[in-house]
């Protein structure tokens, strides 16, 4: 699957030994990731664990300290502008202009994607039904709940169909009908070679959509593979994804602080 | 009412207020406790006061005439002081509560506390005194060296008394026009169209030239400063009812004074009752939802496109445009020429003379005006963006691309500004066809100067951090940028200023109109070259990692 410049076309990101440190902080501590052409990949991690940061690397919003991370063989820190071309990104909070309306905010981002009139609003169209926001699409998002906003979000990162999407939480505070349509939008997405990078905290939610999973702690991955391999590795066969997740980030042992708690 | 709570609640308002604007330790740790407030004003009126008596000290002995003219001012000082404290401070809380992000103006907390809404408003006037307390500090600390000296002491001790108590009429005062701006915003909640988002901008921004042209200083110091001494038709304004018992204590009558004294008080009580209910009936638990259009879906290539603009361009324009009709903090900026060319106005058909002087010399200041303005919306345009710069870093923009929106929208409202500004001040001084074309292009090149250093500044010193009052640039980097634009714009401007007074002598050695705007031109070109690179260098920068 060798492209036109010796690129492995079938590779959408590879992310090699990357370090990124905030002052005496080391928020990501040489990782390395693959991501292959259709897959969808969970970046599972507890609060402060890298999964963000590693994301914005990967979207090339902020610069390694070390490494080299690839989309579609395009080198993120030499050819920013035409590798974001490529990607649909989520935020963890939705950082959108609130004194825009929902729809004016879409059309805003068609615009930095150069797509056409017909195209984005077919799409805009698509999503706002889909996502039950008909009717609130001429509001200012000023005065949208956090789950509008988000819903808002994603279809800002979808609709110009990117060949990678990196999704930072982005199921966090959507209605059940919302998030069940877009994780399948997502299956369906990567049936169709769409790559997906998806970070989470509800291990269900990673268990139910992703390919292969990379659970992350103190900047560092700490295991990588498919739910199964993942078992074995922790050596927790027939076991949840929870248990195999604490097991690996060493926080199984939660007794005592739940007994603390209850006095 | 419970004093206890509205204390707590006023010192809480007022830890909001004061760190709003501010970040780092230092700031936080200094106004941990709002005492520190009566430490300040204590501060500012022994400064006050010490400097006017230096002076004084200075004079030394005065002629019986310089004696007598001292004493009238000082007399007109007293009476003046409570009837000027209110106006003042008012149009700073005008600002003040404009500069206030409307997603951070919400009473969200007070709706679910067990805090009645009399406390609250009690407690939120008392805010308003401690912030603006040090205004009356100054006032009182200025005067007081000069009562001792006119031995006016106990007419200064009724005009301190008095300019406390107006002090606190007008923190009521601005409890009403909270509630008015609520009344406003939620007029428009659930109407939809284009036309809802002008309205809000034109009653903004009426309601805020209502506020600086009737309580100007100006023009209400020259009513007060009618009836110093002699009670004229004045007591029918119950804002002056403390500069007249002033004038009655004067005179030689203590129980007129006195009467007055008690109406004043009497006023406030009854300001501070009304904010209590207009409040009350105007309350605004959540924030508003504006419909911007009610019409369908449907994406048009636009206007700007047409000019050639690459639809990157067009968008963030178009974006920031909105921004500035729909963003309750920057509705200022609209409103500020408005007043600006108001106030000349104004001023040119009250005060007999204003409108002597031709050409370049009279519209000097207006190009100084407008400069500023175009400084502000350039150093402020980056820092607009807030958190949501993610954005810009996500999509596939290149820092040229965005540069050029950037200062598309600055060159836009600089110019409109300083071109407003120029169109009037040309009516009134009467200036040639000829002075105006003059004028017309040194103008140009003094926003384009503005909007390249502004956007320096911009790329390279942002804020970013959503705070109730936004600053959008670092203090001391706007600082420095406006005063080096009035620099470059003095200097721009100044062969062209300088042509009406010198023609006569300079025509003889070869300087003629066109020469002084050509000079002023090519400065105003080598400027713009420098400072390109310098802002097009900081997008770059500022483009290269995010900094939220």
């Amino acid at each position: 699957m060798q492209g036109t410049q010796g690129v492995d076309e079938s590779i959408a990101l590879e992310v090699e030994t990357v370090s990124k440190s905030f002052g005496t902080t080391h928020a990501v501590d040489g990782i390395s990731l693959r991501l292959r052409k259709g897959e969808i990949l969970g970046l599972l991690g507890p609060n402060g664990s890298g999964k963000s940061t590693a994301m914005k690397l990967i979207l090339g919003v902020i610069k390694p300290d070390s490494g080299a991370i690839r989309v579609f063989g395009k080198n993120v820190a030499r050819e920013a502008v035409e590798t974001k071309q490529l990607v649909g990104y989520v935020p963890e909070t939705a950082q959108l202009y609130e004194f825009l309306s929902g729809v004016e905010y879409l059309d805003f981002v068609a615009d930095m994607y150069s797509m056409t009139s017909d195209v984005r609003k077919e799409r805009i169209t698509q999503f706002l039904n889909a996502l039950e926001m008909v009717g609130h699409e001429n509001q200012m998002i000023s005065g949208y709940s956090q789950g509008m906003k988000q819903k808002i979000a994603i279809t800002a990162a979808l609709m110009h169909r990117p060949r990678l999407l990196i999704l930072d939480e982005a199921l966090n505070g959507l209605d059940p009908r919302s998030a069940r349509i877009v994780k399948d939008l997502l299956r369906s997405l990567a049936k169709e070679g769409f790559s997906i990078l998806f970070s989470t905290h509800v291990l269900e939610i990673a268990e139910a959509i992703c390919d292969r999973v990379a659970i992350m702690y103190q900047g560092r991955i700490l295991a990588e593979g498919t739910v199964p391999e993942l078992r074995r590795q922790a050596g927790l066969p027939g076991s949840s994804l929870e248990e195999v997740f604490l097991k690996i980030t060493g926080t199984s042992d939660l007794r005592d602080v739940v007994e603390e708690l209850s006095k | 009412m419970n004093p206890k709570r509205i204390y707590k609640i006023a010192s809480v308002l007022v830890k909001s207020q004061l760190r709003s604007g501010r970040s780092g330790s230092l700031g936080m740790r200094f106004f941990n406790k709002p005492r520190v407030i009566l430490l300040i004003d204590a501060i500012v009126f022994a400064i006050a006061a010490s400097s006017v008596y230096g002076i004084l000290g200075l004079v030394g002995v005065m002629s019986k005439e310089m004696t007598s003219l001292l004493n009238t001012i000082t007399l007109q000082a007293l009476t003046s002081m409570p009837a000027l404290i209110p106006p003042s401070i008012f149009i700073a809380a005008v600002l003040f509560e404009l500069s206030v992000s409307s997603k951070f103006a919400s009473s969200d907390v007070v709706n679910w506390l067990p805090v009645s809404q009399t406390d609250y408003v009690s407690a939120s006037t008392l805010s308003v005194c401690y912030m603006y307390s040090f205004i009356v500090a100054l006032g009182i600390g200025v005067t007081y060296p000069l009562a001792v000296r006119a031995s006016l002491l106990p007419a200064w001790a009724v005009s301190a008394t008095l300019s406390l108590v107006a002090l606190f009429a007008t923190g009521a005062l601005v409890e009403i026009m909270r509630a008015a701006l609520n009344r406003v915003t939620s007029a428009v909640y659930g109407k939809a169209g284009r036309s809802t988002v002008v309205i809000r901008v034109v009653v903004t921004v009426l309601v805020i030239l209502a506020v600086e042209l009737g309580f100007n200083p100006v023009i209400l110091s020259s009513v007060v400063g009618t009836f110093s001494g002699v009670v004229s038709s004045a007591f029918l304004v119950p804002f002056f009812w403390s500069s007249i018992a002033v004038s009655y204590l004067v005179a030689g009558q203590p129980l007129l004074s006195a009467a007055f004294s008690a109406l004043t008080v009497l006023f406030t009580l009854f300001v501070l009752f009304a904010a209590v209910r207009v409040r009350a009936r105007y309350w605004s638990p959540l924030p508003v939802t504006i419909e911007v259009t009610e019409s369908e879906y449907s994406p048009r290539a636009g206007f700007l496109q047409s000019l050639g603009l690459s639809a990157v361009e067009a968008a963030i324009i178009r974006k920031d445009l909105k921004g500035f009709t729909r963003r309750r903090e920057l509705l200022p900026y609209i409103a500020i020429p408005v007043v600006f060319v108001a106030l000349i106005v104004v001023q040119q058909f009250t005060i007999p003379g204003s409108n002597s002087g031709s050409g370049g010399a009279t519209v000097y200041p207006f190009w100084l005006i407008g400069g500023i303005m175009t400084i502000i919306v350039a150093t402020t345009s980056v820092g607009q963006e807030g958190k949501a710069i993610l954005n810009i870093y996500a999509f596939p923009i290149s820092p040229q691309v965005f540069l050029r929106a950037k200062l598309l929208v600055a060159s836009l409202f600089g110019m409109v500004t300083i071109l407003a500004m120029l169109v009037v001040s040309s009516v009134l001084v009467s200036a040639s066809v000829t002075g105006f074309v003059a004028s017309l292009l040194v103008s140009i090149a003094i926003v384009a100067e503005c909007v390249f250093i502004g956007l320096g500044v911009a790329t390279r010193f942002p804020d970013l951090q959503e705070r109730p009052r936004p600053r959008f640039v670092q203090p001391g980097a706007m600082i420095l940028a406006m005063l080096l634009g009035m620099l470059l714009a003095l200097v721009t401007a100044f062969p062209l200023t300088l042509w009406p007074f010198m023609s006569s002598y300079l025509e003889g050695v070869g300087l003629s109109y066109g020469v002084a705007v050509g000079l002023g031109l090519a400065f105003g070109c080598v400027v713009c070259v420098i400072a390109y690179r310098w802002a097009k260098s900081g997008a770059a920068k500022l483009l290269n990692e995010l900094i939220v």
